[in-house]
């Protein structure tokens, strides 16, 4: 994380998330803590879910929390914001 | 094209979608350089930038480190700039350099990518350059 130092409620953040995304079945990427995806069979990773978790004082989204999730990507979603597929098991 | 003063504007790149990352040689003396191309994000915060295409340039590079992770397809974006800081291989690097009578640079910045990338730079100076989209052919729309 850039060697950014997390507070509990901020750690509180990407453990939500990540539980969300594991019970879809997603993996965390191996480089970027709060990246999830799917390996495909080429062996490369495909982003299917991201959170960003805000840094306080930061303008912008980079200073909110919100994630990026299909089929609007490149948005800035709220956290609540269901992946695909999420609630519709 | 302008010099930054204040890096706490490129907190305004988060997300901004990369293009094009460029180490190239400038000038008579072959200064190192490294290019970050990007485009705004269209809720970026900063009116000047959205849906821009950006170009960030790192000028007189005396060290540039990091990892570059490519295991991931499709679009890779700006996770945030930290100003004042390096990677420790790079900071150790560049000790030694100092240490052997180079010239530290004034400017210390790293760049973390959505994608896991990082890179730390220390050059002289940064610039930013607003191009228009007839300059950079690069799919700024989609954002």
């Amino acid at each position: 994380m850039n060697g950014r130092t997390l507070t509990p409620q901020q750690r509180a953040e990407f453990d939500a998330f990540a539980a969300r995304a594991q019970a879809l079945g997603l993996s965390p990427s191996p480089f970027r803590t709060g990246t999830w995806g799917r390996i495909d069979a080429d062996g490369r990773f495909r982003e299917v879910a991201r959170v960003d978790v805000g840094e306080p004082g930061q303008p912008g989204f980079r200073g909110r929390t919100h994630i990026h999730v299909p089929p609007d990507f490149s948005d800035h979603s709220d956290p609540q914001t269901p992946f695909l597929g999420e609630y519709q098991r | 094209m302008s010099q930054i003063e204040d890096f706490s504007i490129l907190a305004y790149l988060h997300d901004a979608q990369v293009h094009r990352l460029v180490y190239y040689y400038v000038g008579a003396d072959s200064r190192r350089c490294l290019e970050l191309l990007v485009c705004g994000h269209k809720d970026c915060g900063y009116k000047l930038w959205a849906k821009k295409n950006v170009v960030l340039t790192f000028f007189d590079c005396l060290m540039v480190g990091g990892c570059l992770c490519g295991h991931m397809l499709g679009a890779d974006s700006i996770d945030s700039f930290r100003t004042n800081y390096l990677l420790p291989e790079v900071e150790a690097k560049v000790a030694i350099g100092v240490m052997a009578g180079l010239r530290e640079s004034p400017v210390k910045i790293s760049v973390a990518f959505s994608s896991g990338t990082e890179l730390s730079i220390a050059c002289e100076l940064v610039t930013v350059f607003v191009a228009d989209r007839q300059d950079e052919d690069q799919e700024c729309r989609s954002l």
